[in-house]
């Protein structure tokens, strides 16, 4: 079910040796598995997606109806989830299947990459909620340059150099110099080069 | 035709100001840089700028998405070429054949093949995109509400076709998530609240720049930095001499890869890799004996018809963009967006609405393409230095790009959680197979489709289908295409 995909570069190689067309997002076919499950999810939003749109109002004539062109893609989603889940069912039975689905997310978390995955997608929404939660900017006025500094700065530099730190694997010092860097350079390209606000900047 | 000329003398005066030119500079040479950077890819690099290009003006803004656009795509041949990782998905066959060469010692000849090929790649791009851009135009305008909504249910179906290669169904899916999405806010006919659940902000719809950064931003960065990446290894350069000699020995293959290259961008969502791999495995098929020999072990004529391909891809791309406001792949999709941000209509009415931005769009395609010649031989020894920078090192850097892009687009920070909620999304999406680019693409022609299947559907209320059918042959002409579009997908494609 959590098979780890081949990498990209090697798929598009091995389709190329066989002149396959792999699509412009290329990559190798999931297992069944992932297939079903995903057929079973896309089913759901298909399903949710006729019944809020029998639920709009129709004002005027049908034909005119908000919820004509979002009941039709919901059953179209419908029938392409069936679609999926034959294609998925064709390549593996069913019983095949649910033996290898086991724990669908027990394999994930086990294995090193799918950790780090959840801890960096963990810190990325700590950092967004941060800077949406706090909100301040310091003025320091010198001469003809007014210095801005700002929540973001605050926030960012801490939560970069944590990232840095878990996957680059510098020292901290490298970490924090490298985040602050990089983020000063940022603000002041956006804030003082394009005059573009920033996320936090009150 | 005065006003042509008018119109043409007054974009090349503002595009050779020296200011714009320096912003053409600077967008060619972080697209190439950008695009160098193993696992930064171009769309990613487009994504993130739109975020930047909101505090330009409307023809900076423009010039400095096309030298960015430009540099990018030619970028991913360096690595390709010297380190044996494709800094973008479509240098994948110039890596193949690259490399080897590089280790022969022949790295330098191999980037100056594909400098030089890429310069001309982007000639034919530029070249047919002046050639079909009044034609396309044409026909455009005599589009009504019902061959407006096929078009848009066209560019859905064939961007999931051409996204997901074995798959098409998985396209369609994604481009069918991505037109629910683009339903979310107050219907344009009767202002009735859709799929809101009662939150305001959700009735002013969910904008696609957001999610574009989201998709392929924050997306990449989940995907490749918990991977462990062994660095790559240098080749040595040697001199880089670009060899138009070479082009003209493979004159054919150029130009065959050329127009490939140009059709390929033309149709949505395929791109620049498609492009690629398609002219690489035709030139292949068709090359001599004694050149086939040398494929998959370093054929200069492979790195030629991979290398015009992806780069006329450009051009080709901006074609749909432009004349019907159906981005020509996710790059493209970047660039409308960057032009809508700044008020420029795209799609039939671009010439009466926004007179001569056509014209300055050629013109800094054309300055991006020499800017690219010349920093693309100025700039491979300080990739090499790039190179030895690791991904790990530079992939966080993106997060804070990505929160600022988002947030820029209408300063507010519902943007920024819709990029972080898209970016985790794709995330998942990648995991199950499922492409990217048609939901974007399914957001932004979602309204389109919506409002035209309504009206035509009120024009026809008393027509009989038969009658629709022969009434409207431009219209019955695009309903089979959409048709033979998923009958390809589905049964062809299958086999």
């Amino acid at each position: 079910m959590t098979d780890i995909p081949k990498s990209r570069i090697q798929a598009d190689v091995e389709s190329l040796a066989a002149g396959k067309f792999t699509g412009e997002e290329g990559g190798p076919l999931v297992s069944p598995g992932k297939d079903l499950a995903a057929a079973a999810m896309v089913a759901i939003i298909g399903i949710a997606a006729m019944a809020l749109s029998l639920d709009l109002d129709a004002p005027a004539s049908l034909y005119t109806a908000p919820g004509l062109l979002p009941f039709l893609t919901g059953l179209s989603l419908l029938i392409m989830a069936a679609g999926l889940a034959v294609k998925a069912l064709k390549r593996a039975h069913l019983s095949e299947i649910l033996k290898a689905a086991g724990n669908p997310i027990g394999p994930f978390l086990a294995g090193v990459e799918g950790r780090r995955t959840l801890v960096l997608m963990g810190l990325v929404l700590a950092y967004v909620v941060l800077t949406d939660l706090i909100n301040f900017e310091i003025r320091m006025p010198a001469g003809f340059y007014t210095f801005r500094f700002s929540s973001y700065e605050t926030i960012s530099i801490p939560v970069i150099a944590l990232i840095l730190k878990m996957f680059w694997r510098a020292r901290w010092l490298a970490c924090i110099t490298v985040a602050a860097g990089m983020v000063i350079a940022l603000a002041w390209i956006f804030r003082d080069g394009f005059e573009i606000l920033l996320p936090g900047s009150g | 035709m005065d006003t042509v000329f008018a119109q043409l003398a007054s974009q090349l005066a503002i595009a050779f100001t020296p200011w714009m030119l320096v912003v053409c500079l600077a967008g060619v040479t972080l697209g190439i840089l950008w695009g160098a950077m193993p696992g930064l890819s171009t769309t990613m690099a487009m994504a993130l700028l739109i975020g930047l290009s909101t505090g330009m003006s409307q023809h900076v803004a423009v010039m400095f998405m096309l030298g960015v656009y430009t540099g990018s795509v030619f970028g991913g041949a360096i690595s390709a070429v010297l380190i044996n990782i494709p800094g973008t998905p479509d240098a994948v066959p110039t890596m193949i054949e690259g490399y080897p060469l590089a280790q022969r010692g022949e790295g330098g000849l191999a980037l100056g093949t594909a400098i030089a090929a890429s310069f001309l790649g982007n000639w034919v791009g530029i070249f047919l995109l002046i050639a079909f851009i009044p034609a396309i135009l044409f026909l455009a305008l005599q589009f009504r509400s019902w061959e407006m909504f096929l078009l848009a249910m066209w560019g859905i179906a064939i961007c999931g076709s051409m996204s997901s290669g074995e798959m098409p169904l998985k396209g369609w899916i994604s481009g069918w998530i991505g037109l629910l999405i683009s339903f979310v806010g107050l219907d344009a006919i009767h202002g009735v609240a859709r799929f809101t659940f009662g939150f305001r902000i959700l009735e002013d719809h969910i904008s696609y720049i957001p999610l574009l950064i989201g998709l392929f931003g924050l997306t990449e960065v989940l995907k490749v930095l918990p991977q462990k990446n062994p660095p790559g290894i240098p080749s040595k350069v040697g001199r880089v001499i670009p060899p138009f000699s070479m082009l003209w020995k493979y004159a054919r293959t150029s130009l065959r890869s050329g127009l490939i290259g140009t059709i390929i961008g033309a149709i949505p969502g395929a791109g620049a890799n498609v492009a690629s791999f398609l002219s690489y495995d035709i030139a292949r098929r068709r090359a001599r004996p004694e050149e086939r020999a040398k494929w998959g072990k370093g054929s200069y004529e492979a790195i030629v018809s991979a290398e015009v391909a992806n780069n006329a891809n450009i051009g080709g791309s901006m074609l749909p963009t432009l004349t019907l406001g159906i981005p020509g792949n996710a790059a493209a999709a970047a660039i409308l967006a960057a032009l809508e941000m700044k008020n420029i209509v795209v799609g039939p009415t671009i010439q009466t609405e926004n007179p001569g931005i056509i014209y300055f769009i050629y013109i800094g395609l054309i300055i991006a393409n020499f800017l690219m010649y010349f920093m693309a031989i100025g700039l491979i020894k300080p990739c090499v230095k790039l190179f030895s920078l690791p991904r790990t090192l530079l992939m966080p850097l993106i997060i804070p790009i990505c929160m600022m892009g988002a947030f820029a687009v209408s300063l507010s920070y519902f943007d920024v959680y819709l990029m972080f909620i898209a970016g985790i999304a794709g995330f998942i999406l990648h995991r199950f197979g499922f492409p990217l680019a048609p939901m974007v693409l399914a957001v932004i022609l979602g309204p389109l489709a919506d409002e035209n299947l309504r009206r035509a559907l009120l024009v026809f209320e008393d027509h009989s289908i038969l009658s629709v059918l022969i009434d409207r042959p431009l219209g019955t002409v695009l309903l089979l295409v959409v048709l033979y579009t998923f009958y390809d997908g589905i049964f062809r494609r299958a086999k």
